[in-house]
């Protein structure tokens, strides 16, 4: 059991310019389920890799519990590591591949069976012991491919992608079942994914990365509705963000929100006060296509909307892709099935004044 | 004509079930050529191997009893000598070309700066012929001309000098020499005309054959190697394992089908062995290097012995059968 | 952002010490710095003393470097090798050419159109690869005899092309099977046969597996001895591999001329090796079956 810091950690790659990991500062905590996302190529591996000792610390401190460890190599750092193709040893059984890292720790033969069962029975993989790898499921190496971490009373688990060889389906059950197993062990768990839903289900708290920065750590929750910059905002979120560059005017006393194409929008009165410095200028606007409310159907009181013309209609049965034209503007609406809207209709749609979102397009950071 | 109406649908006179016909066509001619040329010719040389063709001009009545021939060549002083080479010969050569390239292989299979250039160093002698670095190696492995002399130069001799040691001066090729003998350990062997130990001749060829062949052995593991992940490496590293625990625990275990495959190729390659030595040392002193392949030659073409040649090959195709068959129906398994 | 740490600097240990080593890496190089020298121990004497004169071949200098170079032992090589040198590439091309083209064939069938059999008819022609030839020797010189291409560069070439038919099979097969079976589907739908797709659509994709074989089998035929030794007797129409051993065998032996000798007969495959390292290595290990 233990936390991780991160102090001022860069990595750098030979004389490539723009480092893989920039300056990264952060602590997990004790028994926390962090989940580290990204696209691909945003320096969340690289990350991870660092704490396992697979990767070189170019600069700065890695920290796990009280020792710092970018001295040591992997196999003093007591950490257990689930990889994406499992690396399972293809010549060894089940059983042999669960007490491979007991044997090398010097455990004793009776005690390292008695925990390669206890391991085996909590992943239920008892039956496939005496089994190579090679005659099991993609499921089953996954639960081995656990096993051998649970086996291992390590100080700290990290897991790269574990679920992304697994077919849809079986995904999701195993990520409740690796909920449940966390909550079981209570061991500090590092977990890199670029699957934006897998990090909103299963992280205590989420660690958004892109272009080698820190973009946000957060609960799940509030990566939704507080992002701090129109990265973590376009990220979190399926569909993604509705974005779309505005010109702050004013016109007796109001604000509203313009584009050339014929976009006009009224800026609800509650958020005038912090983008009354952009007046004159522009600001990037953002609504989550959930947040997009027929003005019909919206149970408040509309005091902004938004004029837009129907373009296309995805019915999936439990909800409906509604993509909206306004000007040169498209957005995506994600509406109820009940709103019955045709091809090339004008409708008017508006959100809770709350929902909508500025950023700066200078630093893409959100405006509060 | 009732045909026609009750046979309505007739196969078009396309290509379908012509080509079907024509791909065993067009693999009849090498298929034959081969039946002939290697089973063929295997089953004449069979027949010479029983008959009483030992002239110039060919006779093929069979000899009586009829496996007289093999008895006589079993009972041949040079062809026990011949069978004792092949064996020693063979498995020195293998613990050391592939062991040399294995070695090879887990030094080079990480890059690091010169390390391509090492690889193709090591792999060069496998492009040339046996002949040309047999006669190369005739010249290092005399003691008169060769090496002995670079351990002059190199002043090795005048180090041990100093340390009150005679100069290292080994007889090589010309050692007559047989290191060992099983006869006396072994009791029921006492019928054998030959020394069963180590021809110490046949050192300078293992040396030479090695330096050819593990060349191919390295390749043939980096090869694997390439196949097994990153991961794997790792996830041995976490768990604990130091670098020599991960290549004995776990890559050397995982490379075993290459071992086998190498030692099955390189094993044949030994048993069939005669140009590097043909060239090299010949028959050797006493026979120390002498070898089937040779023997064979010698009795068939300038002693015109075909039945004892033929015999001897037959003998020699049978060892290489031993190995190559399981592993010729082992990967048409796999097919 | 809501919690980015700081560090508690006063609680943690510093622990000491680089990881990655440097003496391990130096022994590792001065170990494969010195094999280097070995293997390369016997082209370099054969190589300084085909430069020496005459009268500088002395067994006491032999590892030295050659005072001066000259090249009178290459002309005096040339001068007795190059019938053949000559003799060896009227020999190798074609050689080469036809067991590649067979096999080619050979192997789109095996790999495209296989049918009742097949995999047994292959491997009953791998085993060709393996045998030992002094196993058919003595039946193969009398079929010769007979149709009467003993003694005959001709005869030679059919030898080659029959035993190369195995290798040549096995490296097309594993390169046509790695070729999608689509391909072949599309191609019968648009109405190709059996020979259209083979000469339009594989042979023009299998450059990269002509190159492998070529190289493989210019390398073998080229090196080849035991064939050249028995099929032709007259020394001047043997292949060079064999003349360069009566080169070495006869009784006044002229070394530094045998050196040179040594390196015209290993320069052309010597130079595929330098220059086609990569096809080169494909080809060695298609030997081994698992392509």
């Amino acid at each position: 059991m233990a936390r991780v810091i991160f102090d001022g950690v860069f990595k750098r790659y030979g004389n490539s310019s723009a480092p893989a990991v920039t300056d990264l500062s952060m602590e997990i905590h004790d028994r926390e389920f962090l989940v580290l996302v990204g696209p691909s190529g945003c320096g969340k591996s690289t990350a991870m890799r660092m704490i396992a000792g697979l990767e070189e610390v170019s600069e700065g401190r890695i920290i796990i519990g009280d020792r710092v460890v970018n001295d040591l190599p992997p196999k003093d750092r007591n950490v257990a590591m689930v990889f994406q193709s499992y690396a399972l040893y293809p010549h060894m059984t089940v059983r042999d591949n669960l007490a491979y890292p007991l044997k090398l720790r010097k455990v004793q033969k009776a005690e390292r069976e008695r925990r390669v069962l206890e391991a085996a029975r909590m992943l239920e993989i008892e039956q496939f012991l005496d089994r190579k790898p090679k005659a099991l499921s993609g499921g089953q190496r996954q639960r081995v491919a656990l096993g051998r971490a649970v086996v291992r009373d390590a100080d700290l688990f990290l897991m790269d992608e574990p679920l992304s060889n697994l077919d849809a389906k079986l995904r999701v059950q195993t990520r409740a079942e690796l909920i449940k197993l966390h909550d079981r062990v209570q061991t500090t768990t590092i977990y890199v994914t670029h699957d934006q839903v897998e990090a909103m289900t299963m992280g205590d708290r989420i660690a958004v990365m892109s272009l080698g920065v820190l973009q946000q750590l957060d609960t799940p929750q509030n990566l939704y509705d507080k992002p701090a910059n129109k990265f973590v905002a376009g990220f979190i979120g399926s569909p993604s963000m509705n974005f779309v560059d505005v010109q702050i005017e004013d016109a007796e006393g109001r604000l509203y929100a313009t584009n050339p194409g014929g976009f006009r929008m009224r800026i609800p009165d509650s958020r005038g006060a912090s983008l009354a410095r952009f007046k004159g200028e522009t600001v990037t606007l953002g609504i989550r296509p959930e947040h997009l409310v027929e003005r019909n159907h919206f149970g408040g009181n509309p005091e902004t909307v938004l004029p837009v013309t129907v373009d296309v209609i995805e019915l999936l049965g439990n909800e409906s892709f509604i993509y909206l034209n306004s000007g040169n503007a498209v957005l995506t609406a994600r509406m109820s099935p009940e709103v019955k809207v045709e091809r090339g209709q004008k409708i008017e749609v508006t959100a809770e004044p709350d929902r909508f979102y500025f950023f700066d397009p200078k630093t893409d950071a959100a405006v509060a | 004509m009732a045909a026609q109406t009750t046979e309505p649908l007739q196969t078009p006179k396309g290509s379908r079930f012509g080509d079907r016909l024509i791909a065993p066509v067009l693999l009849a001619p090498s298929v034959i050529a081969l039946l002939i040329f290697v089973y063929g010719f295997i089953g004449t040389t069979v027949w010479i191997s029983l008959s009483n063709w030992r002239s110039a001009s060919p006779d093929w009545s069979l000899a009586d009893p009829l496996f007289s021939v093999y008895d006589r060549l079993f009972n041949t002083p040079r062809f026990q000598t011949d069978l004792r080479n092949t064996i020693i010969f063979t498995v020195l050569f293998l613990v050391v070309a592939v062991g040399a390239g294995l070695l090879f292989a887990l030094l080079l299979d990480q890059k690091f700066p010169g390390s391509v250039l090492f690889r193709n160093i090591f792999l060069f002698p496998y492009a040339l012929s046996f002949i040309v670095t047999g006669v190369a190696w005739r010249w290092i492995f005399n003691p008169e001309t060769g090496i002995n002399i670079l351990f002059d130069t190199l002043g090795i001799n005048w180090l041990l000098a100093q340390i009150g040691l005679g100069p290292f001066q080994p007889r090589w090729l010309t050692n007559p020499e047989v290191a060992g003998d099983l006869r006396t350990v072994i009791p029921g062997l006492d019928g054998l005309f030959t020394q069963l130990g180590v021809p110490l001749a046949m050192l300078p060829v293992v040396i030479a054959a090695a330096w050819q062949l593990s060349g191919f052995a390295m390749a043939m593991y980096l090869a694997g190697l390439s196949t097994i992940s990153g991961d794997i490496r790792e996830a041995a590293q976490l768990d604990g394992a130091s670098g020599w625990q991960i290549y004995r625990q776990i890559i050397i275990p995982l490379l075993k089908p290459v071992t086998i495959s190498t030692m099955i190729i390189l094993g044949h390659v030994s048993l069939k062995i005669f140009d590097l030595i043909f060239a090299m040392s010949g028959s050797g002193p006493g026979f120390a290097t002498d070898v089937p392949g040779i023997f064979i030659i010698e009795q068939t073409f300038r002693a015109n012995r075909y039945d004892l040649g033929a015999a001897a090959a037959i003998v020699m195709l049978m060892l290489v059968a031993l190995i190559i068959v399981p592993y010729l129906i082992r990967s048409m398994r796999d097919l | 952002m809501a919690t980015i740490a700081d560090p508690i600097r006063g609680t943690v240990m510093e622990q000491s010490g680089r990881r990655r080593g440097g003496p391990r890496n130096i022994l590792k190089t001065v170990f494969l710095t010195g094999m280097a020298l070995f293997y390369l121990l016997p082209i370099y004497v054969v190589v300084i003393t085909s430069v020496k004169q005459i009268a500088d071949v002395s067994t006491a200098t032999m590892w030295e470097l050659p005072t001066s170079i000259s090249w009178g032992s290459y002309q005096q090589a040339w001068d007795s090798l190059s019938p053949n040198l000559a003799q060896s590439l009227r020999l190798v091309v074609p050689a080469t050419i036809l067991s590649a083209l067979f096999g080619a064939l050979n192997g789109y069938i095996l790999s495209k159109w296989k049918f009742r059999g097949s995999d047994v008819l292959f491997t009953v022609m791998l085993f060709g690869m393996f045998i030992p030839y002094q196993a058919i020797l003595i039946p193969l010189i009398r079929f010769l005899q007979e149709v009467g291409l003993y003694n005959s560069v001709a005869g030679l070439v059919i030898v080659h092309v029959v035993y190369g038919l195995p290798i040549t099979t096995l490296i097309f097969r594993n390169f046509f099977t790695a070729i999608p079976g689509e391909l072949i589907e599309a191609a019968r739908v648009d109405g190709a046969g059996l020979l259209g797709i083979f000469f339009r659509i594989m042979l023009p994709l299998s450059v990269p597996a002509f190159v492998v074989v070529g190289i493989f089998q210019f390398t073998n035929i080229w090196n080849e001895f035991l064939f050249g030794l028995t099929i032709i007797t007259n020394p001047a129409e043997q292949p060079i591999t064999v003349a360069l051993n009566n080169l070495s065998g006869s009784f006044s032996v002229d070394w530094s001329a045998v050196m040179a000798g040594s390196v015209l007969a290993a320069l052309p495959t010597a130079l595929i090796y330098i220059l086609l390292g990569r096809f080169f290595i494909r080809g060695m290990l298609a030997g081994s079956m698992k392509g």
